[in-house]
């Protein structure tokens, strides 16, 4: 009985919290389904914007003379290859920002500013972790796959969660309060 | 502050991965058990080894690294560390919340990655087209693997908003009225009892 009126007592006190977290649960996991498992959409969508990404590394990196080629989600140069595959497209990172800023309670005003400006910025931060992996492909070979894995993804992860914060604090609170 | 605790705690994640393999296959075993009883999953140093007892033929193996499934760990802890809190009890009762709760997603990932290679090993062994089963699996599966750390940041976000780092507050002593029955029991009015003088 002290259990169950503890529990109620949990749930009462943070009903305004575990709300957000179960529509932020709900929301990433629906967006993670429709961008990231749905075949359609990773074939049709998902795949060509991987493409289209191989072929903005490889632009950038030879604009410091890599001389490096684009083809499908491949970019090779002489001296390294690498595939743009599933998890290098920030479909993660979206999601886990698009859930965070629509869950939030807050005006439809914020929640479209917050959008408009964060995915770009994290699919901004997307490519420049490639472009840095390809660096770190020609010059570290034998760790790539553990900067590949442990550090770059996680990089993405923490800056993507910073700007959510930055949104939740700038953006959210001062126009949610208007 | 978080991203150099995370290259601290890396290390240490490191060398943890092998007890991690004995204390999620353990689990994950049993329950598979369950679905499949042909299907054994057993840890192997690094690696947790999935055997799969095929009628009258040498049993077939698969591997997966649990490394793959489980590197939000250090990242959880990372940013546990680095929240800012007066209780180091609570900061301390956090993390320990978080580690059991980050083992406990990857019961049900290692399992996902027993029902993954069967899959494929049935594709194989009906020589149909690779993923025409298994495909759901594949992306649901690697989908957790590549979403450690947005796992860990969706688990630390809930842990700042329940409030699981503020210090727990002492039950507040609640004043009771003098012509109350008194509280220790004896029957008599608290004033008369306990509450004399």
């Amino acid at each position: 009985m002290r259990g169950i009126e503890k529990a109620s007592a949990f749930l009462s006190a943070n009903r305004k919290a575990l709300l957000f977290l179960l529509r932020f649960a709900l929301i990433f996991g629906l967006a993670y389904f429709v961008f990231g498992i749905a075949p359609g959409i990773r074939n049709g969508v998902i795949r060509p914007y991987t493409e289209w990404l191989a072929r903005a590394v490889a632009w950038t990196v030879n604009l410091f003379g890599a001389g490096a080629m684009a083809e499908g989600q491949m970019v090779s140069s002489s001296q390294f290859s690498m595939q743009i595959a599933m998890g290098c497209d920030g479909v993660e990172a979206s999601c886990l920002f698009l859930a965070g800023v629509l869950a939030y309670p807050t005006s439809w005003r914020a929640k479209m500013i917050g959008l408009a400006a964060g995915l770009p910025a994290i699919h901004a931060i997307n490519l420049a972790r490639l472009v840095m992996l390809y660096y770190a492909g020609l010059l570290l070979p034998s760790v790539v796959e553990e900067v590949h894995v442990y550090v770059a993804q996680t990089i993405v992860i923490l800056l993507s969660t910073v700007l959510l914060l930055f949104w939740l604090q700038r953006v959210a609170a001062p126009l949610g309060r208007a | 502050m978080a991203a150099g605790l995370y290259v601290v705690l890396l290390p240490l994640w490191w060398y943890s991965v092998e007890g991690l393999v004995v204390l999620t296959s353990a689990p994950a075993d049993w329950i598979y058990h369950f679905f499949n009883p042909k299907v054994r999953i057993k840890p192997d140093g690094r690696v947790v080894k999935i055997v799969f007892n095929v009628a009258g033929g040498e049993p077939i193996l698969s591997g997966l690294g649990l490394d793959k499934v489980t590197y939000g760990l250090p990242m959880l802890a990372a940013l546990v560390l680095a929240t800012n809190s007066r209780s180091i009890k609570a900061k301390a009762r956090t993390l320990i919340i978080g580690i059991m709760v980050m083992l406990v997603l990857t019961v049900p990932a290692v399992m996902m990655w027993a029902k993954l290679s069967g899959l494929q090993i049935e594709e194989n062994l009906a020589g149909m087209t690779a993923g025409s089963r298994s495909g759901f699996f594949y992306y649901a599966f690697h989908g957790y693997a590549f979403s450690q750390p947005v796992v860990a940041v969706g688990l630390w976000l809930a842990f700042l908003m329940l409030g699981l780092f503020e210090a727990k507050r002492k039950a507040e002593k609640t004043p009771v009225s003098r012509n109350a029955p008194c509280p220790c029991g004896s029957g008599r009015k608290y004033k008369l009892c306990c509450g004399r003088g």
